[in-house]
């Protein structure tokens, strides 16, 4: 049966939560999905249908529903946007990987990194695109264009399957440490003031730290926390989409 | 001198990325340096000038310096001291200069990072 608009959202969370209302949740959807396609539009006309938008954004919605904390004190929606906001734009992030980058590239990738640290050990100092060029036996057009590639890669790939990739290169060595520097653990006391740093994980922050406060060049944090250069490179621009999307998030 | 007027929409900035990788290949930089001139680029026009209908990215090379002027801009914060991971320290920390400097009575960012003689510079032989 319709319910009146006038029952309050936390009147109908209240009810699907604590007495298991299904049509209380229904009524909450149907009284929110002129949100999630205003949301929805704000990221139409990027290849995307707005109607496969508004249903990915459903699913946010959906989920800000069914997590919601009846002991915060805040409103659905303020709980609901970045939800939303995040199922939309993960979206784009799947989508946008499955098709946009060739095998070759993500192939030349892997070569490129792999060279850039034999050429890097060898020569003593970071290797110029030419020389990595000449390594792999490509042209260096190609070589730009493969780390364009990649960095795509760091920005568009799914969450879940970054963590995987990165598992293949083993455990991550600062989960491994057996003692805590001192001067990181203050320094990262100042860091977890920044607005949205709490979304970065530990090896994130401590990256950002050592290149944009401590000064490190990207071969030095490589060398310290003994992942590659590339590696670094691509969890600076990881750390960084994060946080401007937390910030944007919470903007919303 | 190289100038590429982009739209303000974030799809765009791949393009920017490529034009400073291939510049820097042409230059002889490192990946390094490569890296960080692209990721200041990236830094400058996604935080402070996607906002405006149309940005503009300007490449000036010298014999012994590369310099990037972005605009038009929202100027960043000028605090060096704040705590966060702000645009301008970002920026600070990716390319020795950064200022704004005002065209037309319109704010953008100068970024300058001082290159080290190679043989294949532009206009080197």
């Amino acid at each position: 049966m319709p319910r009146s608009s006038q029952v309050s959202d936390r009147d109908l969370l209240r009810a699907y939560h604590e007495q298991g209302d299904e049509s209380a949740r229904d009524e909450l959807i149907k009284r929110h999905l002129p949100l999630v396609r205003a949301l929805a539009l704000r990221y139409s006309g990027r290849g995307e249908q707005l109607d496969d938008l508004v249903q990915v954004g459903s699913i946010g919605l959906i989920k800000a529903i069914d997590r919601f904390d009846l002991d915060r004190g805040v409103q659905l929606t303020t709980y609901a946007i970045p939800t939303i906001v995040g199922e939309i734009k993960r979206y784009f992030r799947d989508r946008t990987w499955s098709v946009s980058v060739p095998r070759r590239l993500k192939d030349l990738n892997l070569t490129i990194s792999r060279l850039l640290e034999e050429l890097t050990a060898q020569l003593g100092r970071s290797p110029s695109v030419a020389e990595i060029a000449e390594a792999a036996h490509v042209d260096e057009e190609d070589v730009v264009e493969a780390l364009e590639s990649g960095r795509a890669y760091s920005t568009v790939l799914p969450p879940t399957q970054a963590r995987e990739e990165e598992n293949e290169a083993g455990p991550d060595p600062i989960d491994t440490l057996g003692s805590i520097d001192h001067g990181f653990e203050v320094s990262e006391d100042r860091l977890a003031l920044a607005s949205g740093m709490h979304v970065l994980s530990k090896r994130e922050r401590r990256i950002l730290h050592l290149r944009f406060f401590e000064g490190l060049t990207q071969s030095q944090i490589a060398h310290e926390i003994g992942i590659s250069q590339m590696h670094v490179s691509r969890l600076i621009r990881q750390a960084i989409d994060k946080l401007r999307d937390a910030i944007e998030e919470t903007e919303t | 001198m190289i100038s590429l007027t982009l739209p303000g929409d974030r799809r765009y900035l791949s393009t920017a990325r490529f034009v400073v990788g291939a510049l820097s290949t042409r230059l002889e930089l490192s990946y390094e340096q490569m890296d960080d001139l692209q990721l200041a680029v990236e830094t400058a026009l996604r935080d402070l000038g996607l906002s405006q209908p149309t940005v503009t990215l300007e490449i000036g090379v010298e014999p012994d310096r590369i310099e990037l002027l972005v605009g038009p801009v929202v100027p960043p914060d000028a605090d060096d001291a704040s705590p966060d991971l702000t645009p301008r320290r970002l920026l600070g920390s990716l390319v020795e200069t950064v200022e704004i400097v005002e065209r037309d009575g319109a704010p953008w960012i100068r970024l300058e990072e001082p290159i080290a003689s190679g043989p294949a510079r532009l206009g080197a032989t």
